[in-house]
This record gives structure tokens, sequence and C-alpha cells, in this order.
């Protein structure tokens, strides 16, 4: 499990604003986000879990540490999330 | 209100020309027939209206992209509309400036053919010397920190070196492999019989790619797509018609597929004429075989409708003479012993190619 997560090189977060959606767009692919999902992403900016999870709590209370680590640990294991320490 | 979907991904083919002469190539046979190309100011409004009607993804291909002198305006245009951009190129034309300039343009993905893992395999089937500059663009685009994929088409005749193909790509340190058999359209149809591999062939090539993703190439995202003559079940073509993908070809037409030209009688509007929006919503064409209510049987009351959305329409009327036939590639089509000839024929054809020509 990365420790500080960021977005790999070639993921972009986007707001579709025809479809009104948030999305992770790469190459030949696009992963849809809920609100929680986003709200995530924009908190990957190489902070680390801890702190990521603790700024979430603030705004959605009812988001709990497993569920964030179990969504970032998708996303790594689809490529769209590194360690901001890896080389 | 619209219950039609709107479209993800818009194929930009920016020009019909290329160096490279492949023998599979999906332009269409009679590329004279449409030499004119739009301006880069034409598809400047056609990036934003792709993006107004909802395209995230713009795939810039060809013919070879890199030909046109003003890629790189088309480029920024399309990166602040925010649309994720990759190019598809032979990298033929390629070197770093002009890599480089993509780049501070916006350019999100390069990918690169490749032909065969061995150069002089390669410069057989390009019909032109082209190995190193792939390789080169390969370097110079991991430099400048592309996401970047080399899509290496397979068939008969570079299959039996695809642990070869793979070390490349693991060598060359690339983020994807495409490993794309032959989709017998455009060119690849009319050298189906010299492309085909054995079956032999493909089990052994799916162990070799199943062991790399297992082993060296681990952190390379493979994507392997078998053969279609080889299935018993057709793929989702474009995931369905009309439904996540159009294509502005380099005249202006907006076709549901690269290869719809092949189908006669269908008349594809041109964006000097129409908007995208009406083109994709309300034109016949892209209506034709939308959904379902179009399907045949044993289409119309299978189980895959919503999977497969029937297969290919192209593929189902250069086997059947009807675009509007379940594709043969199904075990459950009337036609399917269409593809079975095909494959015999295959086994024991001849390994000529007909190279891929501007004249006709």
């Amino acid at each position: 499990m990365v420790e500080h997560p960021v977005l790999s090189p070639f993921t972009r977060y986007r707001w579709d604003s025809v479809r009104e959606e948030h999305q992770l767009v790469f190459p030949e692919g696009l992963l849809k986000l809920n609100d929680t999902g986003a709200a995530i992403v924009r908190r990957c900016d190489g902070r680390s879990v801890d702190s990521l999870v603790e700024s979430l709590a603030a705004d959605y209370p009812q988001c709990r540490r497993d569920e964030v680590i179990a969504f970032l640990e998708n996303m790594q294991r689809r490529g769209l999330l590194r360690d901001a320490f890896d080389s | 209100m619209h219950s039609t979907p709107r479209p993800y991904a818009l194929v930009c083919e920016l020009t019909y020309r290329c160096p490279l002469r492949c023998p599979y190539c999906s332009n269409p046979l009679e590329l004279a027939r449409y030499a004119a190309e739009l301006d880069a100011a034409t598809w400047q409004r056609v990036l934003g209206e792709a993006a107004a009607l909802g395209v995230v993804q713009a795939h810039l291909s060809g013919g070879e992209p890199l030909l046109r002198g003003d890629l790189c305006e088309i480029v920024a245009c399309a990166r602040s509309l925010d649309l994720y951009t990759n190019l598809s190129t032979g990298a033929t034309p390629a070197d770093k400036p002009r890599l480089l300039a993509l780049r501070e343009a916006g350019l999100d993905a390069l990918q690169v053919s490749l032909l065969d893992s061995d150069p002089t395999g390669n410069d057989r089937l390009a019909g032109i010397a082209s190995f190193a500059q792939k390789e080169n663009a390969v370097a110079i685009g991991k430099s400048l920190g592309f996401a970047l994929t080399l899509n290496v088409v397979l068939h008969r005749q570079n299959l039996d070196r695809i642990e070869a193909i793979i070390d490349l790509a693991v060598r060359w340190q690339v983020d994807r492999l495409e490993l794309a058999h032959t989709q017998y359209n455009g060119w690849a149809f009319r050298n189906r019989t010299a492309l085909i591999p054995t079956r032999e062939q493909l089990v052994r090539a799916e162990r070799a790619v199943e062991q790399a993703r297992q082993g060296s190439a681990r952190n390379i995202d493979i994507l392997h797509v078998l053969p279609d003559y080889l299935q018993s079940l057709p793929k989702a073509c474009l995931q369905g018609w009309g439904r996540v993908f159009l294509t502005v070809a380099p005249d202006g037409a907006v076709l549901p597929c690269q290869t719809a030209r092949e189908i006669p009688g269908l008349k594809f509007p041109r964006v000097q004429d129409q908007s995208l929006e009406s083109i994709w919503f309300d034109s016949d064409v892209f209506n034709r075989f939308r959904g379902t209510a179009w399907m045949p049987e044993p289409c119309r009351s299978c189980d895959r409708r919503e999977i497969d959305y029937g297969g290919c329409r192209c593929q189902a009327f250069l086997l059947t003479g009807d675009a509007g036939a379940t594709d043969p590639v199904c075990q459950y089509s009337p036609d399917h012993w269409l593809v079975e000839q095909q494959l015999a024929a295959a086994e024991t054809g001849d390994t000529d190619f007909v190279y891929r020509q501007m004249r006709s």
C-alpha cells in the first residue's frame, strides 16, 4: 500500500460538465468517481494516508478509514496511483 | 432529452497519408478517393463540438498524423478543452524537437506502432526502413514523460516471436503494450490468408503473454486482443455502434467506426455541413445499428445482445455481403461456416502480401 499517494503521471482528474460527473482519465480508459471518491483523489497530493483520512473526515464524517484504504488500494492496482517518494 | 448515450472518444484521422505500407492497414482500400484534408481551423471547431457533446478522449490518428505541420495547433486546442489526447504514430517523422513541441502543447499520451521485434522483419512488413526511428521515438517519448504505449499488430508472420516482442517492450520500458491481432478489415481483409494465425500458434502465444504478465513484464499493462476468426463469440466492436466512439475522417466524413466506409450504401454526413451533435444523435448512419432493435436472429433473442452488440458490422458485411447480419465469428451465426472456410484456406494459403498503396 502506498504511504503518500499521488496520481500516476498519466492520470488526470477532470470534472465532466456535460455529464456532471467526476472522472479520472488515463490512456484508453476512464473511471467515474462519486463525490467521496473525488474528494479522496483531490487529496492525493503527496500527504500521508493518515493526514488524508483526517482531512477527509472533516468534510465527510461518514467516511470510514478502511473504506478509504480499500479505495486507494483499488486505484493503485489499476495503476492510477503511486507513492510520491517512489522514483 | 435524448436516451442515446453521449460519446466518450473521438478518433481524429488527420490524414490518410503515411510513409508506411503495412499490409493490414485499416484505412480504406480506395485511399486516393479521400485525398482532401480538413484544415486546422476546422479541426479546432470539431474538437469544440466534440467536447460539448461529451467527448473526453481525443485520439489523433491517421495515416501518419506527424505528417501534418499544424499538429501542435490541433493538440493545443484539444488540451484547452480539457480533452485527454493520445497520438498514434508510426514514428518515422518523429524527432526530439517535434515531440517536445507536442508535449508542450499538452499531448498526454504517445502510441508508437511496431511491426516486429526483429528489425528486418519490421522493415519488410512496413515496406520501408523504420525500426530505428521507432526505437528512437520510444526513448525520446519516455524521456519527455509521455504515457507510452507500444502497439504491435500480431499475425501469422510475427506471432512466433511474441516472447521477443514482449522482451523488447520491457527493455524499452514502455507503460503499456497492446498486442492486437489483425482485424480483418481494409487491407487486412485482402491479405487475410497471409495473416490468420494457426490455432497452435495462438495457444502458444496466449501462454507466453500469461507468463510475461506474471514475470518479466509484470510492470507493463498488457492488452492482448485475440484474432476474431479464431473465437467462437464476437467482440463488442466499438462497444456498440454509435455508443462510445465516433471517427472524423481526413476529408470531414463522420463515421461510427474507422472502417465503416467499407459498407456500401451508408451515407456519411460531413463536419463541413452539419454539427457533430446532430450527426451523433439524428443521422441515419449512426442510428442504423444503434441499440438492439436492428438485430436479426439469433442476436435479437440472445442473452449476449447487450454484451457484444452483435459483433462487428464491417466484418458481417465483408463475409456475408449483409452489414445487418450477425457477425459470422459467432458460433450461433448461420454464416459461421464462412469463418471456418477462411481458417482452412489460411492453413494452406501462401504468405505473400499486397502492400497498402495510395493509388487503386
